[in-house]
């Protein structure tokens, strides 16, 4: 089966239920340390395709947690052009990048039906000085943002930087219980390419490419990677990116 | 293919399965697309299919309604006259629908596969063909020449020789002739006459100037039509031996076809005889090397439709059978039908309301339908056993990320009475439709079908389907 994104449990805003809480902010607390995380957690409704969570420049007040579905963040230069910096998958925090500036630095925009755990970041911080475990999850989940955002900067040609896209989405997907080789692209062309720096017609030509070269199968969003070896070498990278 | 089977038990399947249905030639069928289907539906669709990792490519349909006379059998959306300077008017509306469409398709959708229907494409001039191709190329981006698939259906009546070499000159590489039947009482009947010598001048220009497919468009079950009479006409196209044949049905419908009102019912071949006719041309067909495609198309073993047939690039749509199943169509023209990503999208009928429409700067379009979810299901099982024959429940599941089996659990149960016939192989891995089965394929596909109500198949005062057989 190709991999659906996951979705947390239904009785929403409990950590101890929620099929990410391995991966979420919860990691290493113990169940009573949970239950006052849980408390500090706020609902939201589902969003709709394209709709906002929260846009630059409004002030900082929540860090939110994906429960199911994707998200972007975007940001927009002097001229108006709007680049993403990054999509978000279930079990992944995004709005991190305001704590500093205490305002939003970017735009973060569903991509279709997704939802939220919406944590108010006073309260959080106020939690993480009590609970050592929370604090180091919370740092941890801190430096892998800023890991991701570095890879993403080395000087790769066009064929690289796709191949380790497809490369890190597939580790994602394995961390969340996936197939690592069989998943749904679910965002658009032009944001993979707005995403990679890339031109919308360059985006295709390496997806037939790829797949004229049997490193994938391609239908509609479908993807399988038909062999991760090469694909990894032609990434440059070793199995950990 | 070789129906080894007694040709009483053939007749007793056919008379059991012989039921008003679908020709799915889409799925959701014509009879789903609702006015309420508008442009920003349309738009939406399209821009979702550009969005794929790796978008398709695109097969045009245009469709050239005139015709200079009327053939009574005709269903076509079609108008008859003589009077040429109609096609340049409507050419204009044409050109201007064909720049607003294209513009709507991003530089990496390359065109495939045109194709000029009607009505009479040969209507048109030399001139006014080459325009229109020019007019394509200015506005769409071309596929490779070895690609590229450029048909036209051609008026045996509307062409000779040397307009056929100068139509392969102007690069169709494959075409389609009108010929229905050569008896000249029946071709008395549809008023629609034309000499086997026509027909066989133009098969021979088509080929001496490198075609690649002649295609024959014949139909079974016309006025005055005997199982004689088509043994006679097949023996001449066999002589002719085209690389395709469609051997079309007559649904004869007058109540929704008025021309239809100009055949007499007491002319018609009786039910029986009609399945004879049918039922001997498949025998004859595939005595002289034909391969069954499947419903009404065959085709010599070297051909295309065979080898997409084997590779599983085999599509059905609004021409029938076609090679070039990856593609997403963009129809053109008046009543032109398109299927982009996941719509069904038809043009306005009225040739005057689609020049308001483009007037105005408006895509022309009337109604449509957006296949959901269930919809995509079931299209892919009935287009499968529509073209390939062969359903593999775990490639199914995998690809819709649903369990074949457990989904389609009724289905699979009414299946059984076709197993028990012969007409399909069924067990834990794959539905797979026998040689048999091929000529019940509608049956087979309609267990599939959600929108089938009992009352409109029974409806037999006015029957909106056809006869599947």
């Amino acid at each position: 089966m190709s991999a659906q994104i996951p979705v947390a449990s239904p009785s929403f805003l409990k950590c101890s239920q929620c099929s990410l809480g391995k991966l979420c902010l919860p990691v290493g607390l113990d169940t009573q340390d949970m239950h006052r995380l849980e408390e500090i957690i706020e609902s939201a409704a589902p969003y709709q395709e394209n709709e906002a969570v929260y846009e630059a420049d409004q002030p900082f007040k929540r860090i939110y947690a994906v429960k199911s579905g994707m998200f972007k963040t975007q940001v927009s230069d002097a001229q108006g052009n709007e680049h993403i910096v990054g999509f978000h998958l279930p079990g992944e925090l995004f709005g991190l990048d305001a704590i500093y500036p205490q305002k939003y630095v970017s735009t973060a925009v569903a991509l279709g039906t997704a939802s939220v755990c919406a944590i108010n970041y006073s309260d959080l911080e106020d939690l993480s000085t009590k609970l050592p475990s929370l604090q180091r999850q919370l740092l941890s989940l801190m430096s892998k943002e800023v890991h991701t955002s570095q890879s993403m900067n080395i000087d790769q040609t066009a064929e690289q930087k796709l191949a380790a896209f497809i490369l890190t989405l597939s580790s994602r997907y394995k961390q969340r219980g996936y197939s690592d080789t069989r998943f749904n692209l679910l965002m658009p062309r032009r944001d993979i390419a707005n995403h990679l720096n890339m031109a919308p017609e360059t985006i295709s030509r390496l997806f037939k490419r790829f797949q004229n070269e049997g490193l994938i199968a391609i239908q509609r969003n479908d993807l399988n990677i038909l062999d991760m070896d090469r694909l990894q070498t032609l990434a440059g990278c070793s199995s950990s990116c | 293919m070789k129906l080894e089977i007694e040709s009483d038990a053939l007749q007793q399947l056919l008379a059991k399965y012989d039921v008003y249905g679908p020709r799915y030639t889409s799925y959701p069928t014509a009879l789903q697309f609702s006015e309420c289907f508008g442009e920003q539906d349309y738009l939406q669709s399209l821009q979702a299919s550009n969005e794929l990792p790796v978008p398709k490519p695109l097969s045009l349909y245009l469709h050239i309604p005139f015709c200079k006379q009327l053939c009574y059998y005709c269903g076509c959306h079609k108008l008859v006259t003589k009077k040429t300077s109609t096609a340049d008017d409507y050419l204009d509306f044409l050109y201007q629908e064909i720049a607003l469409r294209a513009r709507d398709f991003g530089g990496d959708r390359l065109v495939q596969q045109i194709h000029l229907g009607g009505g009479t494409p040969t209507y048109l001039s030399n001139n006014q063909i080459r325009e229109l191709l020019e007019v394509i190329a200015q506005n769409f981006h071309l596929g490779l020449p070895e690609q590229l698939e450029l048909a036209i259906e051609v008026d045996p009546r509307t062409v000779d020789g040397m307009r056929m070499r100068h139509l392969v000159q102007l690069g169709f590489n494959r075409v389609s002739l009108g010929v229905q039947d050569f008896n000249p009482a029946v071709q008395g009947a549809i008023n629609r006459e034309q000499s086997v010598q026509q027909v066989m001048a133009l098969t021979d220009a088509a080929r001496e100037s490198g075609v690649d497919s002649v295609s024959y468009d014949l139909i079974y079950g016309l006025p005055k039509q005997t199982v004689a009479s088509f043994e006679q006409t097949l023996k001449q196209v066999l002589q002719l031996r085209p690389d395709r044949i469609a051997l079309y049905n007559y649904a004869h419908m007058p109540q929704r076809i008025p021309s239809q009102r100009l055949i007499l019912q007491s002319d018609l071949p009786s039910a029986a005889d009609k399945l004879q006719i049918f039922t001997a041309a498949v025998a004859h067909l595939c005595a002289a090397g034909y391969e069954y495609i499947g419903m009404d198309h065959f085709a010599l073993p070297d051909d295309g439709l065979v080898r997409a047939m084997e590779e599983g690039s085999l599509q059905r749509n609004f021409q029938g059978y076609s090679t070039h199943a990856e593609c997403d169509v963009l129809g053109l023209g008046v009543s032109a039908i398109s299927r982009i990503g996941d719509c069904y999208a038809q043009n306005i009928l009225s040739l005057p309301v689609y020049r308001q429409a483009l007037e105005a700067n408006r895509l022309p379009l009337q109604k449509g339908v957006k296949l959901h979810r269930d919809d995509v299901l079931r299209a892919d099982v009935i287009m499968t056993i529509m073209c390939s024959g062969k359903v593999r429940f775990t490639d199914f599941s995998q690809q819709h990320d649903v369990f074949f089996q457990q989904y389609f659990k009724e289905e699979l149960v009414a299946l059984q009475e076709f197993k028990r016939d012969g007409l399909l192989t069924l067990d834990d891995q794959s539905l797979q439709v026998t040689t048999l089965g091929r000529l019940f394929l509608r049956n087979i596909a309609m267990v599939f079908d959600a929108y089938l109500t009992q009352s409109l198949l029974q409806d037999s005062e006015q029957p909106r389907y056809s006869k599947t057989l």
